[in-house]
């Protein structure tokens, strides 16, 4: 029997799963990027990266050139996560077609 | 605990998102459009190539406005017809910057509509792609450019073009790949003439494309076909696409 409880809740919810998923196509994404892309307000982004961040699933960078900048990526754990919340999905719709 | 379908609908989401982020297209529809209207205009600044002989048939014998249109009954002579290559070289050096400026103007739109950066990681990839074919076509252009040999930069444009957007093929939408494939299949048959000419075993080599009949009239015609016709096939087709279903899902994120 499938164990539901290895489904990743920091990850499921909408929006963070919108941020691992475009964190897990780049190596690093500028805020005003991923802002941009998830259509997001900055204070919902800021909380949704933060919780990310607390979990261990994202890396932050923050650079000054011209202007400060911040730069997110995954983290080695946070890929793994993905990686596990995309099988978990997959066992899911699979056992939903038996 | 999500049922099937919410697992079906996240993936649906997240193979969306994957697609949306790492799809650059380089050339936009309105750019397209108008390159392509602009193309069709500046095929005809030497006369209507459609009513030349063979113009659309790779050129056949007999051509009578070959070389330079109707700078050839110039009295002038190898002079007129010189600067007509010129014109040739230096009226689609114009038309190409006029495209690209229009690409530009309407990429900077569309990320500003988004709140995305201009020089966005997507455009530097597709400029990296690009510039390579762009860069041997231009240095084709200057060698050629004023010569006897100045149509043959049409196709070496319209290869180069297809190679270009083909570099992109990785991270390009289905139709941009489909457009360069266009270009390229176009850009062999235009070149084939003057291939078999060169490299065929009973040729003498080529000392003039007055031998193959492929003068201004040709290679207006292939870049009307080319950057004319195709652009504007690629601009319809894609201002008339419907969004997937995947693509709207995403909206559901924000």
């Amino acid at each position: 029997m499938f164990d539901f409880d290895k489904l990743d809740k920091t990850i499921h919810e909408k929006g963070r799963l919108g941020i691992m998923t475009l964190l897990a196509t780049r190596p690093n994404w500028p805020f005003q990027e991923l802002k941009a892309e998830l259509k997001m307000s900055d204070g919902n982004l800021v909380t949704h990266l933060r919780t990310l961040h607390d979990a261990g699933f994202v890396a932050i960078t923050k650079e000054i050139a011209d202007r400060p900048q911040t730069s997110y990526a995954l983290t080695t754990r946070g890929r793994a996560a993905f990686q596990e919340y995309l099988l978990v999905l997959e066992q899911i719709v699979r056992a939903g077609k038996r | 605990m999500p049922t099937p379908s919410e697992a079906e609908e996240h993936l649906r989401v997240i193979r969306s998102l994957m697609e949306r982020a790492t799809v650059y297209r380089a050339i936009s529809a309105p750019a397209a459009a108008i390159g392509g209207f602009l193309a069709i205009v500046a095929s005809f600044a030497f006369g209507n190539w459609l009513e030349t002989p063979g113009a659309l048939l790779l050129a056949l014998p007999r051509s009578t406005l070959f070389l330079a249109g109707g700078f050839a009954q110039n009295p002038a002579g190898p002079v007129a017809v010189n600067s007509a290559h010129i014109v040739f070289c230096g009226l689609w050096m114009l038309v190409v910057l006029a495209a690209a400026a229009v690409n530009f103007g309407s990429l900077w739109l569309d990320s500003r509509r988004r709140g995305a950066p201009f020089a966005s990681a997507g455009m530097r990839m597709a400029l990296r792609a690009l510039l390579p074919s762009y860069l041997f076509a231009a240095y084709w252009t200057w060698l050629v450019s004023g010569g006897r040999f100045a149509p043959l930069a049409a196709p070496i444009w319209i290869v180069c073009h297809g190679l270009a957007l083909l570099a992109t093929a990785h991270f390009a939408p289905r139709s941009l790949i489909y457009l360069g494939w266009s270009f390229l299949i176009a850009g062999f048959a235009s070149i084939a003439p003057i291939a078999s000419a060169v490299l065929s075993p009973f040729s003498a080599g080529l000392t003039s494309l007055r031998e193959i009949d492929y003068g201004i009239p040709v290679a207006q015609a292939w870049m009307a076909m080319t950057f004319g016709a195709l652009h504007l096939i690629y601009a319809a087709c894609v201002l008339i696409r419907k969004p997937r279903a995947s693509e709207t899902a995403v909206a559901g994120i924000a």
